[in-house]
Order: C-alpha cells, then structure tokens, then sequence
C-alpha cells in the first residue's frame, strides 16, 4: 500500500495537495504533532519538488527498518536521546513534549504496523520513565 | 424473549445483562452458574467440543487454550493453527458470544438483537471483527458502544451522576478514559482515550516477575519452565493482586514439580513500586484525555470507576491526588459495563457519541510563504467530531497532466505519515492534459457503528468514486465467509 503511493508520486501521479499559511515553514517547522490546517486551499499549480517526494519515501521506509526509534534503542541509545529532550529545557517544555510524544506512540501503539507498535510500546516506557525522572510523576 | 440485550465482550471476562421489566439491568449468569464468563476458549483433543469460560480456564492444555484473544482483534494476520484447521480472532471471540447467546437464553429466552462493547480506542478494524463475530454467533448487532459510555450510562442510572463525568475503565487490557456531560437523561460523549497493553493482565505478569525472581533467589532454579506452569502461577498472581487490594502483605507458597516449592513474600508497597511506570502511563493518558477536550481536573465534577483492576487502592489514591476528591465506585465495578450496555440498548438515543479517531488523507502540504511543500497526513474529519458526521476538505492536484487521483484514506490525527494507518484507498481515473491545481473534494462519513465510508469528486468533471473501508488480510472474514461460519457454527459443540 505504502509503495504503491509512493510509485504514484514518481510516476507523476498526484498525491492530494493543500495549501497552508504560517511563518517560517510551519508545515515543517511546527510541532510534529500539530494536526494538518483546518481547511485546505487551492495550489495554484505548483509541482512537488524532488525533496518532497524523497521526503515522503525516506518516511514510508523509515516505518520498516532504519533510523526509527526502535534501532535507536537496539544502539543503546538513552531514553533522554529516544526522547528527544535536551539540556535547558523547562520542566514546562518538557512536560509539553512529553505529553505530545505520549499522544503519538499511544495511538501508535494500536497500529497495524507490528513494527510500529514495538517500537511504540518501547516509546512509551521511555516516556514514562522521562515522566518520572524529571517531572514528578503524579504532581498536579 | 429479552428485548434489549447487553454484552460486554472482554478481555479476560465477559457477561450479558439484559433489562428487566421495571427498567433496571441485570446480570445473566452462564449454565456454570457464573455472572462473568472468562473470555478463555480451550480446544478438547479428544471429543469436538469447543469450553468457554472457567472450564477452558482452569484445566486444560495450555497449548490448546486461547487467552486475551481480544487483544488480537484489530490484528489482519493473526490466527490461531488447532489440528490443521486456522481459526481467526473474530472467529473465536464468535465461541465466547455463542456460549454466552446459549447459556442466557436458558433463563431470559432466545437472544437476538445485542449491544456489544468495545475498548474506546478499539480501531475500525477491531470493531468491524467485533461485529462479525457478533454475526457469526447468530446475533444480530444492533449496536456497538464504547465501554465506558455504557459504563456512563449505568452510574447514571443507579448514582444518579450528573454534570461532566471522566469514567476511568482500567479493565483486564486496557484502559480506557471517556469524559462526557450528563444532563437529565441525555449524555453527551466530549472524548475518549485508550491505552492497550495497560490493564490487569500487566499487573499479573508484574507480580509473576517478583514471585519468579524471589523464587530464583531462595531455590536457584526457575520458577516455570514451560507455559502450564507459568499459566498456573499467573493464576495465583492474579488471585495475589486480589488480596493486595485488600491487605498490606501477603504470603503465597509457588513451586514446581522439579526444583520444589518456596514461601514468597510480597507487600503492596513492593507491588506498587513495580507497577509505577504503568501507573505512570495511566496518569498520562489522563491527562491526554483532559488537554483534549482543553479541561483540567477542576472541570470534572464526578470521576467514576469501571474495571477489577479499579480495586486497587494505588490508582484510586493517584485520581484522589489529581482531581481532588475520591472517585466514586459503583461496588460492581467488573459488571457495570454489561449493565450500561443493557440500558444503551434502550436508551441509545439520548446519547450523543464521538468519532472515536481522526479521519484523513496524505498530501502534499505546502507553506503558502516559504513555498516549501511536506507530505503529511491532513484530517477530513477531527477526532472527536459528534457522529453520525460527514465532513469536506478541498484538495488540488499536484502537477499537470494527472490521469490518476489516489486518495489514501487514514485513520489518526498525527501530521507524520508513519504515525497513522491507512485503512482504505480510492483511486479516481480523470481526463488527460489538465492543467496542475485541479480541485478534488474528499467526503468522509461516519455513522454510529462507527462505520467510515468515503467519497472523492473531481470538481471539473463531477466523476466520483465512494467506497466503504473494508480491511484484507488472513485474519479477515468477508460477508460470505462470516454467513458461512454463521452456518457452520450452529453445527459446534460449545460448553
């Protein structure tokens, strides 16, 4: 399913396009997490770029083998590096990017991608233990 | 003959209630006399009959007994391989609603027409196998509800709750949070987040760990070697988890026939430290339910509880601390989800339900300043959105001379393609020699059975396609193979 889609970009098939509004690259810039715009908008004919397309399949790839999370953790990564947390965060941006990591691996979780819900199940260990380590764990 | 029948089709028990004539649920127990059926099949080597309940629990090869099949539900490939013969989860959950169908009707009269429930985080695949294996079973599906609205709907009838509620389900396998407005009769669902892998089952294998690794210090040797006894310890770590809600400490006697027996000690602080991260986890999934619906703990006026695993005193000491106020326990906290679904079998009107997930396609994004285009998963329809809903999004063809439009459609609100599921695909052929920005409108609709169906128009030329979601796979029944097993099952000896 996945490579088929991807077939249909190289072949100049069309994926869907919608147009977005925001500073510095929102769409790529923002929050990982944030939902797509509410309302999609016209293009006026621009082509996809040879990035986006090798963007989109560099993601579809990275759902079966390298560069996940779950090849993180098999490399003895620490659950701050699989988290993503760095020196200098608030316990306020932590507890944000925490609670948004939590939101992705939970509904990963129940995926239909095997791969996906380990690393997913992993993920949300990590997360907890970031959760408990640096923010009290039940604190209001 | 019951007219408004309730099942709630669980993970590691389930049960069948059904309203009385005075309005009130209640518990139909099976012909061994129990109210709660574990949902445990075991498969006889000897005579083709197929146990359900304690039966297929308590005595049997475990290499023939199925557990938690539940959590298999949303799984296209998994099956279950029993002398050559395949049988899929759909097909097995089928056996624990037959037995149920089988035994009830001996004392409430022939079932028919049912509710069943299901986890809120159940995805669309796992409810359509849910369905099916109603189907199979020889019942007819009015309904699918989520467990804690059923749940919701039960307090409501018995505690008289009113104002926005959070249900907390922590059940067998999962856990479940749902917060809705009660008003009067009407209820009104605002959200419902689920976490799998998150129930009581965890805890057991928690404390089969501590009694293993006790069990390896006193003896030098393994607790199990082999999957009957591990079965048999996981029982007793069930029955321990029990007592600890109860007691401060315990003492139970574990062994086996090669390395002897040991006296393990295990007190509930010891318990609660071990099962913190999962703990912690719940924590996090209420608060994801809370930011969701954009409430904190001051919102809630109640917060009630459904789920065994409920007893225990740690978690409700953990929603003490956050909401301020002890939660309320209805007392029956492992049947209140059957009784709710009796009464939502009445009363389903007065409830307003959610689109339990979020509905979209992947596209091209592209930042309208900078130029600079992603492909990302966009949402047709949010999570949350009251249904029976339908909802539009516009979107435009990338290039010129496009022959194909291929909309994916995806279950999952997260931007990064890799973090949602694509569930179905139109594809839409279109005319030749067409300029890029060609405007295409995708329709997704959702109706209370939680089924998706979508719909993609090209504006220019009004050609359409619609298709309903339907999902492939070894573990997939289509309609013929379901009326066929519907056939064959009549025929199956089921105790």
């Amino acid at each position: 399913m996945f490579k088929r889609l991807l077939d249909s970009l190289r072949g100049k098939k069309n994926a869907p396009k919608v147009r977005t509004q925001g500073g510095a690259d929102a769409a790529a810039a923002s929050s990982p997490f944030t939902a797509a715009p509410d309302r999609a908008k016209p293009a006026k004919g621009a082509a996809a770029d040879a990035d986006a397309k090798s963007e989109a399949q560099r993601r579809f790839e990275e759902r079966k083998s390298d560069g996940s999370i779950a090849d993180q953790l098999k490399q003895g990564a620490t659950p701050e590096e699989i988290c993503g947390l760095r020196d200098g965060m608030t316990p306020a941006e932590m507890r944000v990017h925490l609670a948004n990591l939590y939101r992705r691996y939970n509904h990963a979780a129940s995926s239909f991608d095997n791969t996906i819900r380990d690393e997913a199940e992993r993920m949300l260990d990590a997360i907890a233990e970031m959760r408990e380590k640096y923010l009290a764990a039940y604190e209001k | 003959m019951a007219d408004f029948v309730g099942i709630d089709l669980g993970t590691s028990t389930s049960a069948l209630a059904y309203l009385r004539s005075d309005g009130n649920p209640e518990i139909v127990p099976n012909a061994d006399g129990e109210r709660l059926t574990p949902s445990v099949v075991y498969f006889d080597k000897h005579e083709d009959i197929k146990l359900v309940g304690s039966a297929a629990r308590d005595g049997g090869d475990p290499d023939r007994t199925i557990h938690f099949i539940k959590n298999q539900m949303d799984n296209p490939d998994y099956t279950v391989e029993m002398d050559g013969e395949k049988w899929t989860p759909t097909e097995i959950s089928a056996m624990i609603l037959a037995k149920l169908k089988r035994d009830c009707a001996n004392i409430i009269g022939e079932v028919n027409d049912v509710v069943i429930t299901v986890p809120a985080n159940f995805n669309e695949m796992a409810r359509r196998s849910t369905i099916a294996a109603g189907r199979i079973a020889g019942l007819n599906v009015k309904r699918i509800v989520n467990e804690p609205t059923a749940a919701a709907l039960y307090y409501a009838h018995t505690q008289s709750i009113q104002g926005r509620t959070m249900v907390y389900d922590l059940g067998g396998g999962t856990l479940d949070i749902t917060i809705l407005e009660v008003e009067g009769k009407n209820y009104r669902i605002l959200t419902s987040e689920g976490a799998r892998r998150l129930g009581g089952t965890n805890f057991d294998e928690i404390i089969l760990d501590l009694y293993a690794a006790q069990y390896r210090k006193m003896n030098g040797a393994e607790l199990f070697q082999d999957e009957r006894q591990r079965r048999r310890i996981l029982n007793a770590s069930e029955d321990a988890k029990k007592m600890l809600s109860k007691l401060r400490q315990i003492t139970d006697t574990v062994g086996n026939d090669t390395d002897g027996i040991a006296r393990v000690e295990l007190t509930r602080e010891m318990f609660e430290e071990a099962i913190g991260r999962l703990l912690t986890r719940t924590v996090m999934l209420v608060e994801q339910a809370l930011a969701s619906v954009s409430l904190v703990p001051g919102d809630i006026d109640n917060v009630v509880l459904v789920g065994g695993s409920t007893r225990m005193p740690r978690v409700r000491d953990l929603l003490k601390k956050i909401f301020g106020s002890a939660p309320r326990s209805c007392g029956n906290v492992d049947e209140c989800v059957a009784l709710g679904a009796a009464l939502f079998a009445k009363h389903s009107a007065s409830v307003q339900e959610i689109c339990n997930h979020g509905y979209g396609t992947l596209a091209l994004v592209e930042n309208i300043e900078t130029g600079e285009e992603s492909f990302k998963n966009t949402v047709v329809i949010p999570k949350n959105t009251p249904i029976p809903c339908a909802e539009t999004q516009t979107y435009v063809t990338s290039e010129d001379d496009e022959r194909i439009i291929e909309v994916e459609i995806t279950q999952g609100e997260d931007d990064d393609p890799r973090y949602v599921d694509i569930v179905g695909r139109i594809t839409l052929e279109v005319p030749p020699n067409r300029p890029a920005g060609c405007e295409v409108s995708v329709t997704y609709s959702y109706d209370e059975n939680q089924r998706v169906r979508a719909l993609v128009v090209d504006e220019r030329t009004k050609k359409s396609k619609e298709v309903a979601v339907t999902y492939d796979g070894a573990g997939v029944l289509s309609d013929a193979q379901i009326e066929e097993r519907r056939a064959q099952f009549e025929r199956i000896h089921i105790e």
